[in-house]
């Protein structure tokens, strides 16, 4: 016989973090601690409010699984005496299971016969077991932040205020510190938090019903979501004959989603005054911190009607949206006095302040971060000209990103991006078009702080995307000649982000940048002004490139690309991200065509093998001895010369079909000759030779590396 | 409601529920949790319900009084509750609708804050309680001062008297609140705080803050050594008053922060942890007196 089981645990006001971590480990707590004692169940369904981390367990058994054990007694050969009764061993062991010794049997083990006793534990009754199960899930229940209060010991996300458990229409009975669970929830606050039996409950359904009904309280987020957007729909359909509509910022929704038992969408209106900030930073004033959401107008021009999200069911007096229009107010009026503060400075007066901002310490401030940009970007614009790199307008494109670098840090000095971290970038970017900077570097001023998160959109114009990358680069190395590398989950500087933004805006903007060689220029430039000595500057640089591309082969991983075809590429030591990619794809697209990848590492791993801590010189005609070894030397002359012309021009998939045929002679090669002739001068140019071989394959790629599938 | 019956109302409630009602600390500081009541009171384990209004200055949230309500002084009530009874919340609701807030007509928020105070070795998880959208709690289960770790847990409520008092006179401003019948905050206040902004923005001497704050710092120490609590508590609040002048005098760049915040926590540090052993030593009377009332 199964019933259902229901923990809710009731609490002070979760953070929304929590209740996301609440809602995952419940599941998997109650779900070991049932597994853990044998109690069958069909599945565990969690839900969670503000107040409450709800676990509903499906047809849990009433009573344990029967399980069979067994029990082990001596080994065979001292069960019985010489005489053929039970030895002494076998009779004490069976009294201690309180059976007949002749109620035994042999049983085979790996490590020979034994006697044993094999029966069918009698299963308990699951009431028994699960307020102890219940108890331990609650406890082990940890979160990224815990607290204490009162005189407890107990730590959680939040104060536990009740604890509803029920077992069918039983209650499961246990305590935590002051707490004994009971039948009873809470309903939600704006209906007086009273005291509710639950009842009545069969299925999940009721449950949920019951909450809904009773205790004015949503219990599945999806549902308060959709509750949301319905909502706004109906707003923007009936009220505003859809002429205006909701901003609905994502991860403003679930944000939302997780502060209320219950939702309503209200509107309201702010004064027209305040219409004049720019859009970016009005949008986002709305939405930060009170967690409107900001209305457009057909025309995408914001509008001073504004929606907020009670959490409740309905604004009784109109004194909620009357309270949220007047906080409003005030936050504009606060963003307007930043604004029009900020107003009175100029670029010049922030690039000045940025001499006391401390980047990090050891190496300087802001204002000389600022001067190394300029730097970067414009060594950046040359190492892709000399790549072949063409710009529309170089000189144009120098220019905008020497102002761009120099001018990127100055909106952290502003009160409003002060005020409102999140508008970094924004901030900037609004005050350079005020200003009358070039387009170019308006935008670069925002897109460099791009990617700001993961999946976050990238840089678009060279201006910006050079900048981003020289941004990021310079503080990499900075922050690894400091001595700060990210290890573990510790990567306060967030540099693998940054590492993975150089690798991205590169790809998207097809710059074939040499990260050893733009590692190495920035890190030159910490050495022009600050005293890092007794640091291996080298190793440094080594350090710094390894990590942007762990970064690259990181993301292949996370795609489920292969990643052994990037170690093998990386491998044969090539630094520049485009040549990289062409490769990888061409080599991915050469053993997705169904070719045998043998054919090009065994080969390679011939050659490498057999000259193993050999030293080499030049290979010379004369002596070569065989057939097979003049044809291997007479392909490798016009195969080299071909293959560099074709891996200069990024014809990668010509490359591999080069090495591929050359393959065929290098087999040839050491099926037929013998290289370690007893004369030594054919000997080492044969050595010579196969060094030579192995330098081709080189050129594209350490293929020992690629593993087979 | 007047401004000034809001507060007569709380002692009330508070006074009701058991704590002491207490009288403003003569000293400038940033909240009420600098004062003694909470600062010192929340370490050990002796029990501690107090509530008192705190006039609280905050230099560089100074607007000229041209903002309607973010002012470089204002008045808390505190309230602070030690152990945190196990309806802390309700309480807390109670005294809201004793002050006329009808909780089923009203949006009642508990946001996530956790709270922390660098420059005083303090945390606590809490909340920022806000009434339809406005916030007008600081709501802290306090877990750390001094760097020490607290047991029990005192419950903090900080009540923001003029936003209360803007959502129940239905005002717009500080300035347009009724302080009584007949006056407004603003005719009480405003002058003094349109002075006090240009002062603590523009005015304010650098050179006597910075000679001041070392003044002050070396006095801490040598009080300290006579193991006189009390007195060393003032000056700790003296140096982070000073450091916040400076910093509404954009006098203290972002390294220099650090450290001053480094030494004030010290001083804070130093000063627990004399209170500490001194309530040690005292035996704790107040654990008593709570056993026999």
């Amino acid at each position: 016989m199964r019933k259902d089981l229901l923990l809710e645990i009731g609490t002070e006001e979760l953070p929304s973090s929590c209740m996301i971590e609440g809602l995952k480990n419940i599941k998997n707590l109650i779900s070991e601690g049932l597994s853990a004692n044998n109690i069958e169940f069909e599945d565990i369904v969690t839900l969670a409010t503000p107040r409450r981390i709800i676990a509903y367990v499906k047809n849990a058994g009433e009573q344990q699984k029967s399980v069979e054990k067994t029990a082990m007694g001596p080994p065979l050969k001292i069960a019985y005496e010489n005489g053929g009764g039970y030895s002494q061993a076998a009779t004490g062991f069976a009294k201690s299971l309180g059976i007949d010794a002749s109620e035994l049997k042999e049983i085979d083990t790996p490590r020979g016969k034994y006697m044993g006793y094999s029966f069918t534990e009698e299963p308990k009754k699951s009431v028994l077991l699960l307020p102890e199960i219940l108890k331990q899930a609650i406890l082990s229940l940890s979160f990224s932040k815990q607290m204490t209060w009162g005189d407890y010991s107990i730590k959680f996300a939040r104060p536990i205020r009740w604890i509803a458990a029920l077992f069918g229409n039983e209650i499961i009975k246990f305590e935590i510190e002051n707490i004994s669970s009971s039948n009873k929830t809470r309903s939600h606050r704006m209906t007086g938090n009273i005291e509710l039996e639950i009842s009545g409950i069969e299925k999940l359904q009721d449950y949920i019903d019951f909450l809904e009904n009773k205790a004015s309280v949503i219990a599945e987020p999806q549902k308060r979501r959709q509750k949301i957007l319905d909502q706004i729909d109906e707003i923007e359909k009936n009220q505003w004959a859809q002429n205006y509509r909701a901003v609905l910022d994502q991860d403003l929704i679930e944000e939302v989603v997780n502060l209320v038992e219950t939702p309503n969408v209200l509107t309201g209106r702010f004064p027209e005054q305040y219409l004049y900030i720019p859009k970016e930073i009005l949008i986002k004033a709305i939405q930060h911190h009170q967690r409107y959401f900001a209305v457009l107008d057909i025309n995408g021009n914001i509008s001073t009607t504004f929606i907020t999200i009670q959490n409740g069911n309905c604004d009784r007096s109109g004194a909620i949206i009357k309270g949220n229009e007047r906080v409003l107010k005030a936050r504009l009026s606060d963003a307007k006095f930043f604004y029009e503060e900020d107003k009175k400075h100029s670029f010049e007066i922030w690039l000045e302040k940025l001499k006391g901002v401390v980047f990090y310490s050891k190496i300087g401030t802001l204002y000389d971060k600022a001067s190394r940009l300029e730097k970067i970007s414009s060594k950046i614009i040359e190492m892709l000209q000399n790549s072949g790199y063409i710009f529309d307008n170089s000189e144009q494109l120098y220019k905008d990103t020497k102002r761009a670098a120099r001018l990127c840090k100055c909106d952290l000095v502003t009160n409003l991006a002060v005020e409102f971290p999140e508008l970094q970038g924004l901030v900037g970017s609004e005050y350079a078009k005020e200003m009358g900077e070039a387009t170019n570097v308006v935008d670069a001023l925002f897109e460099h702080y791009l990617p700001r998160f993961a999946q976050d959109i990238l840089p678009s114009s060279d201006t910006g995307a050079i900048t981003s990358i020289s941004d990021k680069i310079d503080t990499i190395a900075g922050i690894f000649l400091a001595g700060n590398i990210p290890s573990g989950s510790e990567d306060p500087f967030a540099l693998r982000r940054k590492a993975s933004g150089i690798i991205l805006t590169a790809l998207k903007k097809n710059y074939n940048i040499d990260i050893a060689g733009l590692a190495e220029f920035a890190a030159g430039l910490y050495l022009e002004n600050f005293d890092l000595t007794n640091i291996d500057v080298k190793g440094k640089i080594r350090e710094i490139t390894e990590f942007i591309f762990a970064r690259y082969r990181f993301n292949l991983e996370k795609e489920q690309k292969r990643t052994d075809v990037f170690d093998a590429i990386r491998n044969a030591g090539f630094n520049s991200i485009i040549d990289i990619s062409l490769k990888y794809d061409a080599l991915i697209k050469y053993i997705e065509e169904g070719n045998d990848i043998s054919f090009l590492s065994d080969p390679l791993i011939r050659c490498s093998n057999i000259i193993k801590g050999k030293s080499f010189s030049q290979v010379e005609k004369k002596y070569l001895a065989q057939k097979h070894e003049i044809i291997l030397y007479n392909e490798l002359i016009s195969r080299e010369n071909q293959l560099q012309k074709i891996i200069s021009k990024k014809e990668f998939s010509s490359a591999l079909e080069v090495l591929c045929g050359f393959s065929e002679y290098v087999n040839d090669f050491f099926d037929n000759v013998l290289v370690m002739d007893k004369d030594n001068n054919l000997k080492n140019n044969r050595i010579n030779l196969i060094k030579r071989c192995l330098d081709m394959y080189l050129l594209y790629a350490d293929f020992s590396k690629l593993l087979q599938q | 409601m007047n401004f000034q019956d809001i507060i007569f109302n709380l002692q009330k409630y508070w006074a009701g529920k058991g704590c002491i009602i207490r009288q403003p600390l003569d000293l400038e500081k940033g909240a009420g949790t600098f004062n003694a009541d909470t600062f010192l009171r929340c370490l050990g384990p002796e029990p501690w319900n107090v509530a008192y209004v705190e006039p609280s200055r905050r230099p560089t949230d100074g607007r000229y009084g041209e903002n309607p309500f973010r002012t470089q002084f204002y008045y808390q009530f505190q309230v602070l509750l030690k152990p945190s009874p196990d309806d802390v919340v309700e309480q807390y609701l109670g005294s809201l609708e004793q002050l006329g807030i009808e909780l089923d007509s009203h949006d009642i928020r508990f946001v996530e804050d956790d709270w922390q105070s660098p420059t005083i070795g303090a945390a606590g998880l809490g909340w920022e309680v806000w009434a339809d959208g406005m916030e007008i709690t600081q709501f802290t289960y306090f877990q750390q001062m001094g760097g020490f770790s607290l047991k029990p847990v005192s419950a903090e409520l900080t009540y923001g008297l003029e936003r209360i008092a803007m959502y129940l006179q239905d005002k717009d401003s500080f300035w347009e609140l009724k302080w009584n019948d007949s006056l407004t905050y603003g005719d009480v206040l405003l002058d003094s705080e349109k002075q006090w902004s240009e002062y603590n923005f523009e005015v304010a001497d650098i050179e006597m803050l910075q000679d001041l704050f070392i003044r002050y710092e070396n006095e801490f120490h040598s009080v300290i050594k006579k193991n006189l609590v009390y007195p060393a508590h003032e000056y700790v609040l003296k140096c982070s008053h000073i450091f916040n002048l400076l910093d509404a005098r954009e006098a203290v760049s972002v390294a220099e922060r650090t450290l001053y915040i480094a030494k004030v926590r010290n001083l804070a540090k130093s000063l627990c942890a004399e209170y500490l052993r001194q309530r040690e030593d005292a035996g704790y009377p107040l654990l008593r007196s709570n056993i026999s009332g």
